[in-house]
């Protein structure tokens, strides 16, 4: 399920030997959600090849330090593919953990999206969206104010949401709207 | 890579010193408004060699330091799927012959349309030149809900960004700054991943995310007013109402205007007539320098108008949908709605309709459109059908409440179009058939258009036809006056009346010597030697026939030759005293100058254009043989209707 990359980019620093692969906030979560604070495999084995003198996971971004003697022109295939997996190993790893903490992941990961893509657009519109919870990879939404009971609302909104939340955790079921606020009765959409 | 930037030239064009900064952008991203603001109107225009794509080059100072501006054709990409591109991506790399590559690149992006730009900009970053963005629209984003956090784009691509607001000149002192300073620009360490479409995607979003990007939403006025434009009926009313003021302007408009030129041409000759003592002197300087100018100057208004009016419509937009609506009939002729535009000019005349072929990406549907253009009914062809219906058609003949001249008229305009399109067409699936392009049409939302830009648009394709064409004019002017004029007869015209002498002259003129020497080619037509002088003349302009062949019969008033024409006889052969202009030769001339290619500027235009001598050169002769063809069918067809 992870045919697609994370999305990922690389920032130079003041450092020139030192690059930030900036993956975001939902890095810190991945990390707890794997319940490591250690750089993955990948890395770890770019840093014995020594391609890299040093690779440690900070709460937004992969923190890469240079071998000596290497050239970023040369080794930055290497090095992205060496995130990439890494990030696979992470989102993996917090596959493989309990239910509850995967659960854990997708609320903070789905307050993020909300609050990033999804929140600048329903109040433009005179609405909002909150989060309800997050279970077995489904992520619960309440619709308020204008976009409340909009159809077009619904299908832009969650639609951003389920695309914001598939990058960051491809493992993610889907998204449902509360149908009424308090409402016990859910519609899966 | 140089930091002295002193040794760097633009190449064969511009031998001067200073480094090159090339714009690079997708088409409709503000490049030439950037472009404008930057340089002003010191710029030239040039062609790749060997392709049909232009690249303007500029100059500009700041802070004592000159660069050279280049203006790239718009591209989405550096991995090349059109020679267009390819064009692009070979100068970046410096594989042009005698063109070195770009010691800097400006990459201009649209901020309403970010992602997509992000692509073209990962391409230009991998290259490895200094590089910087100029984010223009921001504005734009802005009014339309989006949001963009500018030094949040600059951290996460690592070189750095400048907003500006094209129109305005927002922002435009500090991107000046900045272009001069390019040795000092931050350069990017880890390119980003083009190799991979997954990574890259996965670097285009997040690189968005950190710069915090929200999409403009599609501005509410663009869509009601696209509701009404586009629509299948209302949008197809409004687009032939804006044809109809569109041509009423050109024709309309630019009348008194043209009076006025012709008028200031007709008071020089008279000055020259008067002033200048040998005649022949005098001959040579009313007819081919100031005629011979006069003639084709006349056509200036039109061609400034048609030039504001199009850069008009395409800067606030509307080209776009008008090329949108009239493409599935131009896919009829296997062109896209963009050679619309082209063909649309060319009702004006062929020259700034072929100038107008360069907004179309395909090298082949341009040069299909260029060889294709000039069989539309330009205005040099209407002193001519007016000249010629007149004697065709009685002006009391009426069929119902239309004329009988007018509806010939209308005939002729129509098979010009029809013409073209089916031209067109056999070329696209013969010669000219190419691969399926990627075909965008972009959308702009409707914006007032940037005055500067309409004037860059506008004066670079006047300052072209002035200087350019009136060269041409003149050199094949003064060809014809000399075949005209030579050898002279001095000797033997003593004591004759001015007419009898023009006659005399003309008559053992090197001009009747080819005209005589084309008899056997135009006798089938029914053309008579004095009809093929005319048809030598009119290769200078169409309009020149008119003239040419009132100079041929001698008559007193050369502006109103049709009475003796109609009585005009053959001098000698087997058929002399025959009338000349017979109704099946009359619409055999008619069909002749629908189809045939007799305008040399426009050959020129051609020739500058597609950059060869094979295009003018197929499109001379392609045309050539069909207006024969043509003429002869439908001269064999008049004689058999008519008995």
């Amino acid at each position: 399920m992870t045919a697609t990359a994370f999305l990922v980019h690389p920032e130079a620093t003041a450092d020139r030997a030192v690059v930030h692969w900036y993956v975001g906030p939902e890095l810190a979560a991945m990390r707890c959600g794997a319940g490591t604070a250690d750089a993955p495999t990948p890395l770890k084995c770019l840093v014995d090849a020594g391609v890299l003198a040093g690779a440690e996971l900070a709460d937004d971004h992969i923190a890469t330090t240079l071998g000596a003697g290497r050239d970023w022109r040369t080794e930055s295939a290497v090095v992205r593919h060496g995130v990439q997996d890494a990030l696979r190993e992470l989102a993996d790893a917090v596959d493989a953990a309990p239910a509850l903490t995967r659960d854990a992941l997708l609320a903070d990961v789905a307050r993020q999206v909300l609050a990033e893509l999804v929140a600048p657009v329903a109040s433009a519109h005179g609405g909002g969206v909150e989060l309800v919870g997050a279970s077995d990879g489904v992520v619960t939404v309440r619709m308020s104010g204008a976009c409340h009971g909009c159809p077009a609302a619904s299908a832009t909104l969650q639609g951003r949401l389920e695309r914001g939340l598939r990058a960051r955790l491809p493992w993610v079921v889907g998204v449902q709207v509360a149908r009424t606020p308090g409402s016990a009765a859910w519609t899966r959409q | 890579m140089s930091i002295d930037a002193s040794c760097h030239t633009d190449g064969g064009t511009l031998a001067v010193e200073g480094a090159g900064i090339a714009l690079v952008g997708c088409p409709n991203a503000g490049k030439s408004s950037v472009f404008n603001h930057l340089t002003g109107l010191r710029v030239r225009t040039a062609n790749y060699p060997g392709v049909t794509v232009t690249r303007t080059v500029g100059r500009m100072t700041e802070q004592g330091t000159t660069v050279n501006v280049i203006d790239l054709p718009g591209t989405y990409g550096l991995e090349p799927v059109s020679p267009d591109e390819q064009v692009v991506v070979d100068h970046l790399a410096g594989r042009l012959p005698g063109l070195a590559a770009p010691d800097a690149l400006l990459v201009v992006v649209d901020a309403t349309t970010l992602r997509r730009s992000l692509s073209l900009v990962a391409q230009v970053l991998a290259t490895g030149v200094p590089c910087a963005v100029v984010l223009t629209m921001v504005d734009e984003l802005a009014a339309r809900g989006g949001r963009i956090d500018v030094d949040g784009l600059s951290r996460a691509l690592g070189v750095p960004v400048l907003p500006v607001v094209g129109h305005r000149g927002k922002g435009i002192p500090a991107l000046r700054e900045a272009v001069v300073a390019w040795p000092r620009w931050s350069r990017v360490l880890v390119p980003p991943p083009v190799d991979d479409p997954d990574d890259l995607d996965g670097w285009v979003e997040s690189v968005s995310r950190r710069a915090g990007y929200h999409q403009a939403e599609a501005s509410a006025l663009t869509r009601r007013i696209d509701h009404v434009l586009l629509h299948p009926v209302w949008g197809t009313a409004a687009f032939l109402a804006v044809m109809v003021v569109f041509f009423q302007t050109i024709f309309t408009l630019a009348a008194p205007l043209m009076g006025v030129i012709e008028g200031l041409f007709t008071w020089l000759a008279g000055v020259a007539a008067a002033h200048i003592g040998p005649p022949l002197l005098a001959d040579f300087v009313g007819t081919a320098l100031i005629g011979g100018v006069g003639g084709v100057l006349v056509f200036l208004p039109q061609i400034v108008l048609l030039f504001v009016l199009l850069s008009f419509l395409e800067g606030v937009g509307y080209l776009s949908r008008a090329a949108m609506l009239m493409d599935r009939i131009m896919a009829l002729s296997g062109l896209d709605g963009r050679a619309f535009v082209a063909m649309l000019s060319s009702v004006a005349c062929a020259i700034p309709g072929i100038m107008s072929t360069r907004t179309i990406p395909s090298s082949r549907d341009r040069i299909a459109t260029m060889i294709s253009a000039p069989l539309m009914t330009c205005s040099a062809r209407l002193p001519v059908y007016l000249l010629l219906v007149g004697m065709l058609v009685p002006a009391d003949v009426r069929w119902g409440p239309f004329g009988g001249q007018g509806l010939v008229m209308l005939a002729l305009y129509l098979a010009g179009g029809i013409a073209a399109l089916v031209a067109a067409s056999v070329l696209k699936v013969s010669v000219l058939r190419d691969g399926v392009l990627p075909f965008y049409l972009e959308l702009p939302p409707y914006r007032m258009p940037a005055v500067s830009t309409m004037v860059q648009a506008v004066w670079s394709p006047v300052r072209a036809f002035l200087r350019k064409m009136s060269t041409i004019i003149l050199v094949s002017t003064v060809v014809l006056w000399a075949l005209m004029a030579f050898p002279a007869q001095t000797s033997s015209t003593e004591g004759m009346t001015q007419a009898e002498a023009t006659a005399y002259t003309l008559d053992h003129s090197y001009a009747a010597g080819v005209g005589r020497a084309l008899e056997p080619v135009f006798a089938p037509l029914g053309f008579e030697w004095r009809i093929n002088v005319g048809l030598v003349g009119a290769m200078a302009a169409r309009e020149v026939f008119v003239s040419t062949i009132g100079q041929v019969v001698a008559a007193e008033n050369p502006d109103d030759p049709q009475a003796a024409l109609t009585g005009m006889t053959y001098t000698d052969g087997p058929r002399a005293g025959e009338r000349v202009f017979t109704t099946a030769t009359l619409v055999a001339l008619l069909t002749y100058f629908v189809f045939a290619m007799q305008c040399m500027p426009t050959l020129a235009v051609i020739r500058r254009e597609s950059n060869s001598w094979r295009w003018p050169l197929v499109a001379f002769g392609y045309m050539t043989v069909l207006a024969w063809v043509m003429a002869y069918a439908a001269r064999t067809v008049t004689l058999l209707v008519t008995g």
